[in-house]
């Protein structure tokens, strides 16, 4: 499995967990909601952390590219963090209309980011680095 | 330095595309004022009517879109955007008032006026960015649609040119040859290939739905390109229209079938728009090679399937960017997409849209008043909508 696959179904996987959050909000479920988001967020976070912490560095290091794509994506992760963190806030509340406007903007900001990850960078990435070094480092950090 | 297609830093600034969107639909609004003023004056003339729509309100559209999105998608970069976009947004707008005012009121001097400023503005930008897409290496499919959509739009307003040259009987050439190649590369070739190459990323992206086939992805753009040469090459093959209809037929069906097995399911006038938007693409093209029976009906039928489209998407584009732009600029709790725009406003005019399209059942009994009260409402309502969404980040701004 090489960086772009690797990542790639990470991305389709927190996707699919989100499509259930808002679906279960959007019907009431508040408990159930409130349980599946907390997993949502913490398989986008350990994701952001995989490319943080070992893709983006091992990229800048081997292309020299340091103030470049990587900076935007940690600036987009930045962004979806504070909606995370504000739609949490709106669960507690089970103020419904705040956690999906807040939802939808980070559902386009997700989706908008992982289509330049999955049609750039990564395809980038595995033709610059060791693809199956690179996955069995992320692995190694837990499967989202 | 950044390697090409890798530019994501670049995100284009706001107005670009607010002004490019509220210009479109002033002249949407415009072309409604006009309608109005032939409805009472009783002299209706369709040709400036149908430019304000395709020109002002689609091309506006269209053209400010892409600004956005080549950088976003294809990674191709415009530099100096904001002034390059000022001249085209003029250029763009000057052109359009002056060639449909000049067409309604018959007068030459008006037309070629307004034929140069857009000949002028569309040569300068739609081949800059093709050059910069050109440049692009492994263009992905959505952008390649776009090279055949912006080659087409070429094509067509080269055939537009002539056609305005033998109105005014400068030139004598076969009018219907002339007035087909153009309405096909315009529609089609243009339009609908745009549409189509850029709901290939949008609605995965959206609405959370699996991927388009490799095979409309990757050869629907280059295939309906090559039906639109083949149909200037040998004119009078009737099959060539027919081959088109079903090519945007089916993939009007494979869009569909991707919107109801999407992942989010949660109800949205957007999706809602897009249903709609594919139903009357399906019904445009499959009517389109006997479009000569009724013109009108035809141009009816595809109008709603853009406008429908261009409501789906502004409706998103508009709040993600406010709230994009306003994030990025380190303002706090930037208000959210529903707060740009709230989503009952969008339902509110969703339906009036959909009394709109149903008021059309009135036009074969020749009762157009309701249509025309309507479709302003529509207008209007869509206009302030969206006004309101810009407005919103220039207040943000302002704090």
């Amino acid at each position: 499995m090489n960086i772009s696959q690797y990542l790639t179904e990470e991305h389709r996987k927190c996707d699919s967990v989100y499509a259930d959050v808002e679906k279960m909000v959007n019907e009431g479920e508040w408990e159930n909601a409130e349980k599946l988001f907390k997993e949502f967020k913490e398989k986008t976070l350990l994701h952001f952390q995989k490319e943080e912490d070992i893709l983006f560095p091992e990229f800048e290091q081997k292309t020299g590219i340091v103030m470049g794509p990587t900076q935007v994506m940690r600036m987009e992760h930045n962004q979806a963090r504070e909606l995370m963190e504000r739609m949490e806030e709106a669960l507690k509340n089970k103020n419904k209309e705040e956690f999906l406007s807040l939802g939808e903007s980070l559902m386009i900001l997700i989706q908008q980011h992982n289509m330049k990850e999955e049609q750039i960078l990564y395809p980038m990435s595995d033709q610059h680095l060791d693809s199956e070094e690179m996955v069995v480092k992320m692995s190694e950090l837990g499967e989202v | 330095m950044i390697p090409g297609g890798l530019q994501l830093l670049y995100l284009p600034p706001f107005s670009i595309i607010a002004r490019f969107f509220i210009t479109a639909l002033a002249f949407a609004n415009l072309g409604m004022l006009l309608l109005f003023y032939q409805y009472f004056t009783g002299n209706f003339n369709l040709t400036p009517t149908v430019h304000l729509y395709t020109l002002g309100f689609m091309a506006s559209t269209m053209i400010g879109a892409l600004f956005q999105m080549l950088p976003v998608v294809a990674g191709a970069v415009i530099e100096n955007a904001h002034k390059k976009a000022t001249i085209v947004h003029i250029g763009l707008t000057a052109g359009t008032i002056f060639l449909t005012y000049g067409l309604y009121k018959f007068s030459s001097g008006l037309a070629f006026t307004g034929l140069v400023i857009l000949l002028f503005t569309l040569f300068y930008i739609v081949p800059l960015m093709l050059f910069k897409l050109f440049k692009v290496k492994d263009l992905k499919d959505a952008p390649r649609g776009f090279i055949y959509a912006l080659i087409s739009f070429l094509i067509g307003i080269i055939f537009a040119s002539l056609l305005v040259l033998n109105f005014f009987g400068v030139l004598h050439l076969n009018h219907g040859y002339l007035f087909n190649l153009h309405m096909s590369f315009m529609l089609y070739g243009w339009t609908a290939v745009l549409v189509a190459s850029v709901s290939f990323q949008v609605i995965e992206m959206f609405f959370v739905t699996s991927p388009y086939p490799k095979f409309i992805t990757k050869y629907l753009p280059a295939f309906v390109f090559s039906l639109l040469i083949l149909k200037t090459l040998l004119p009078e093959i009737f099959l060539i229209d027919f081959a088109i209809g079903l090519v945007f037929t089916l993939y009007a069906i494979y869009t569909i079938t991707r919107l109801t097995s999407r992942k989010r399911k949660i109800k949205d006038p957007l999706i809602n728009l897009w249903y709609l938007s594919m139903a009357f693409l399906i019904l445009s093209s499959l009517f389109f090679p006997f479009r000569d029976k009724n013109l009108l009906l035809f141009l009816i039928l595809f109008g709603i399937f853009v406008l429908s489209v261009i409501m789906a998407m502004m409706y998103r584009i508009i709040p993600f960017l406010v709230w994009m732009h306003l994030s990025t600029q380190g303002v706090q709790k930037a208000p959210t997409m529903f707060e740009v725009i709230k989503p009952k406003f969008i339902w509110w005019n969703f339906y009036i849209y959909l009394i709109s399209i149903l008021s059309l059942i009135f036009i074969p009994l020749k009762i157009y008043f309701i249509s025309l009260i309507v479709f302003t409402l529509n207008f209007v309502f869509f206009f302030v909508n969206i006004t309101r969404g810009v407005f919103v980040y220039i207040r943000y701004r302002k704090k």
